[in-house]
């Protein structure tokens, strides 16, 4: 054990800045204990305080007349949606431990999906957000497989849909992998569980899996830039294990239509502490923990590692001590253990006990968020990075346009994602209604209703390097373009920020940047954010130097389809439809894939945009689909206008005949990532009323062909056959990832 | 008659199926608990995806001590059919039920997408009265479907018509290319040599909504479930 002791010694001291230590005396008046030392190092980490971001999420706006749980107000925001029932939506990262072991990414699973639990929601849709190093490097190749078969051990073993999702390769994540996860479930309104203690004499009652022993502090290694040096600071493994997982699920869901929970928290980051802490805090209350009385895999554990284990498929609850015997019931039907750990108090205090000795005894607001957790607002400067934009006259015109076009098609930034999603199970619980009809948006059905969950992810790097306020808008934008193109309109937002060193003044300044673009384009489009998960230290080694991975914000946007008519594919229905394109092109290539791929221009401007522009667009659309003048609607993104199109025709395996405008270069025209374009397919019958429509609006609108059968033709020039692109696009991350 | 869906704890095919048999096709619907000791109410007993075992922490029950499995045998004895689907069928080999054994796919990895099949003859409830020539589109989702069995028992179920289901492409060709778990002969289904135990990797019960242009698993599902209906005797 001495080893372990000093162990932690080296954690506390890496984890607690003397700063941050002298606020801890100065908060309890005296010194504080070891024991308590180490629960400040947990609780005050930058994992679980969020000291460094949180003065800046604060600003987000988070209300809206849907919404029913604020984000940061619990586990996870919520979401009206019809009659009786709501959607809880969660955003988590898991990216330092999944750097150090890519099994670790189903924990990260059953992480966020025990936080909608803890809401009283049945998890019922998952979205996969990746990031990794460039694929022609074996070792990034095995890093990729093992993710995404951990992931996909636990969810489709827990049996949660992946309905979308997004997986881009930048040698910037090289050594540090990202992976965010969003998360949704449903619930009845009069079900919701919060997570705060209620009432004085509530028993608080482990349950689930036994407490492990490992991820001591877990949070603190995830608050650290991880370096050769910080070696001795990675917790051990943990063990995710979907099946107690779905059964601890299933018990809490049984637990809850009985009405018996009073409140709940997953047992995460910084374990039954944090948990117990978090829950009293925001109730008002203490509490009191018996550590003794806390179930253990392994005897050789000290106090505060059982206190501090990240235990997987484990949660704390409060109930009221009338109700425990149903609650045993009910635990021993799925055979899940449970243990009474502690009580409810209402003097506001932790107090941690082992026999007769007093282990801890202090202010619960001491360690927590929006307590005694430190706050800073960090030095930082604007890097004043030249925004260099480019217009196509700027670089020399390709020539071969349909070699270019082959290039994009296998792009791996580009080509299609089936080798992945293939492996997840994208119908469980039959509630996927894009399985087999894609939107830009996944889209879920409701049971009970006719409304339906649309949900995206969005988020390109490549816009935000230099510019992160108007990139990360552009990610707002264009995930709650794909749901207006799914037919739905969006609700909320969720962001994951992902970046690097906070002491790193320009980082610092890129994430600020980044959340005002979140904050000036929310309040502007009213979509208020829902959920939000802030991971900062993501660092990779380059030459012996740390090097923080690009700002990488990733939005998520949830929306809500009235009616099961209004659902709109992606998909080219038949040949002889007319192809529209709402937006303008234009010569504008910054920020292109094209630009890097082709050109080798990687650091430029993100594209040209216009919120108010963009919002014009979007309400234009949502009016297009809700009066049936569309048959299919598919937002221009990545790739350009030629890769949006080759996705419209792939489903029906038709082909298109288009002319390009004169005034734009072609290669501009087809491989350009202007913002705010939309490719429509129009029948025959409705051209006449979907023209008078966009007269009316007088919005940027051109013609640009139709369906055909299979060939693919730009300005009277074969481009070959659907069929050839659709075997090169669908198997093409395929053989990347085969070397 | 009344038809059951097997419930374990970590499962999760158990709702889809009680939902769809519900909600699609109307049918009075319980669910059987694993620990139940006979459901000799049933004429039919369906067992879904999922995964029944907890690899992590040894002595955990585990369905080998189920009370409602090893009824099985006793319930197929007395007349009434058992059917599973997706990891079900893998369940039903294990019991000895069915022949054979289902592997890890030959990708080495889980698999979800949509499949073409097409039945083998037309001796069984759940091919009787589909066409041998026509291809149907079904969703699979699994890493053990990997059909294994030695050439003598292969012979048999050819003798005996216990072959259901082949993958073939769109256009009803079997080919090793659409072969998608590596199965022997691109195997998908098969039965027990009475025809009254019914197994299958692809799960037609996800591929029943017309609205989502994905209904070809209803016909085979109709099928199934009218000649179960009619030839049950209480």
């Amino acid at each position: 054990m001495g080893n372990r002791n000093e162990i932690h010694q080296q954690q506390i001291s890496a984890f607690l800045t003397s700063d941050e230590r002298y606020s801890i005396d100065t908060l309890l008046g005296r010194k504080p204990n070891d024991f308590e030392l180490n629960m400040f190092a947990a609780m005050w980490s930058e994992h679980i305080s969020y000291k460094s971001s949180v003065r800046w999420i604060e600003d987000l706006p988070v209300k809206g007349p849907n919404i029913l749980v604020q984000a940061g107000d619990e586990n996870a925001g919520v979401i009206d949606i019809d009659g009786d029932l709501a959607c809880v939506i969660k955003m988590e990262s898991h990216n330092h431990p999944t750097a150090v072991n890519p099994g670790e990414a189903a924990v990260g699973v059953g992480n966020i999906h025990r936080d909608l639990v803890a809401m009283g929601a049945r998890p019922v849709a998952q979205l996969n957000i990746l990031r990794f190093g460039d694929l022609r490097d074996p070792k990034i190749r095995e890093s990729v497989k093992s993710v995404v078969r951990a992931l996909g051990s636990y969810s489709n073993s827990f049996g949660v849909p992946v309905v979308g999702g997004e997986i881009l390769f930048d040698d910037s994540y090289a050594y540090n992998p990202l992976l965010n996860l969003m998360a949704v479930g449903l619930v009845k309104k009069d079900r919701i569980i919060t997570a705060s203690f209620k009432k004085k004499g509530d028993q608080v009652v482990l349950i689930g899996r036994k407490t492990s022993g490992s991820g001591v502090h877990g949070a603190g290694f995830a608050s650290t830039p991880f370096s050769g040096n910080t070696k001795h600071l990675v917790p051990e493994t943990q063990l995710a294990d979907p099946h107690s997982g779905k059964i601890l699920c299933d018990s809490l869901m049984e637990m809850n239509e009985a009405g018996l929970i009073s409140a709940m928290q997953d047992v995460g980051a910084g374990g039954v502490l944090c948990a117990a802490s978090e829950m009293a805090f925001r109730g008002s209350r203490g509490v009191r923990i018996d550590v003794d009385s806390i179930p253990v895999m392994r005897e050789d554990l000290d106090p505060i590692d059982i206190l501090l284990s990240q235990s997987q498929e484990q949660m704390l609850i409060s109930i009221s001590p009338g109700n425990l015997a149903r609650l045993r019931e009910i635990a021993g039907k799925w055979e899940i253990m449970h243990a009474t750990i502690g009580e409810v108090t209402d003097d506001g205090k932790l107090v941690v006990v082992q026999d007769e000795d007093k282990l801890c005894d202090l202010p619960v607001a001491s360690l927590v968020r929006g307590g005694g957790a430190p706050v800073y607002i960090r030095d930082m400067k604007d890097p004043g990075r030249k925004v260099v934009k480019v217009s196509a006259d700027e670089v020399p015109f390709p020539g071969r346009l349909k070699e270019v076009a082959r290039t994009m098609i296998v792009h791996p930034n580009i080509a299609s994602r089936r080798d992945i999603y293939e492996q997840f199970d994208t119908m469980a619980g039959l509630s996927n209604m894009g399985a087999f009809f894609p939107s830009d948006a996944g889209v879920l059905s409701i049971p009970g209703s006719k409304k339906l969950i649309a949900l995206s992810v969005d988020g390109n790097s490549r816009y935000v390097r230099r510019e992160p306020r108007k990139g990360t808008m552009i990610a707002v934008a264009e995930a709650a373009r794909n749901i207006v193109c799914s037919g739905g309109k969006p609700v909320a937002l969720a962001n994951g920020l992902n970046f690097g060193d906070p002491g790193d003044l320009r980082v610092y300044h890129d994430f600020t940047e980044s959340v005002k673009g979140i904050r000036l384009i929310s309040e502007k489009m009213q979509v208020p954010v829902i959920a939000g998960n802030v991971s900062l230290n993501n660092v990779t080694r380059r030459d012996q130097t740390s090097v923080s991975v690009q700002p990488t914000p990733v939005i998520g946007m949830v929306g809500i389809i009235e009616n099961q008519e209004d659902m709109t594919s992606i998909s080219f229905r038949s040949k002889g439809d007319m192809i529209y394109m709402l937006g303008r092109s234009s010569n504008d290539l910054s920020g292109s894939e094209y630009l890097a791929a082709i050109h080798l221009v990687e650091e430029t401007a993100a594209p040209e945009f216009d919120l108010d522009y963009e919002m014009q667009l979007q309400q234009i659309m949502q009016t297009l689909i809700r009066d049936g003048l569309v048959r299919s609607a598919h937002d221009v993104s990545l790739g350009g206008l030629f890769v949006a199109l080759v996705e419209c025709c792939l489903p029906n395996n038709l082909g298109f005949d288009i002319t390009s405008p004169a005034e734009v270069r072609t290669d501009a025209f087809l491989f350009g990532e202007s913002q705010s374009r939309i490719v429509v397919s129009v029948s025959e019958n409705a051209e006449t009323a979907f023209l008078d429509f966009m007269i009316e609006q007088k919005f940027p609108l051109s013609a640009l062909g139709h369906v055909t059968k299979q060939e693919l033709r730009i300005d009277d020039s074969s481009f070959g056959f659907i069929t050839d692109y659709a075997r090169d696009f669908e198997n093409a991350l395929g053989k990347l990832m085969e070397g | 008659m009344k038809f059951g869906v097997l419930k374990y704890p970590g499962g999760h095919g158990d709702a889809e199926l009680v939902h769809i048999l519900r909600q699609y096709f109307n049918k009075e619907v319980r669910e059987v608990w694993y620990l139940e000791e006979s459901y000799a109410d049933l004429g039919a007993l369906f067992i879904g995806g999922g995964f029944p075992c907890n690899h992590l922490e040894p002595g955990h029950q585990c369905l080998d001590e189920s009370p409602a499995l090893h009824y099985l045998e006793t319930f197929v004895s007395r007349g009434g059919y058992v059917i599973g689907f997706g990891n079900g069928f893998r369940l039903l080999c294990e019991t000895g039920l069915l022949q054979g054994e289902l592997k890890l796919n030959s990708t080495g990895r889980f698999i979800c997408k949509h499949v073409y099949i097409k039945a083998e003859n037309q001796l069984n409830a759940i091919t009787a009265d589909l066409d041998p020539d026509e291809v149907f589109r079904t969703p699979i989702a699994t890493a053990f479907g990997n059909f294994e069995a030695d050439e003598k028992v292969l012979v048999g179920m050819r003798q005996e018509g216990q072959i259901l289901f082949r993958y073939c492409d769109y256009e009803g060709r079997i080919t090793e290319s659409v072969n998608e778990t590596g199965s022997k002969d691109n195997i998908a289904g098969i039965s027990n040599p009475e025809h009254t135990v019914f197994g299958m990797i692809p799960q037609p019960e996800r591929a029943v909504s017309e609205f989502r242009r994905d209904a070809d698993g209803k016909r085979i599902l109709t099928t199934l479930l009218q000649r179960i209906e009619s030839s049950y005797n209480g």
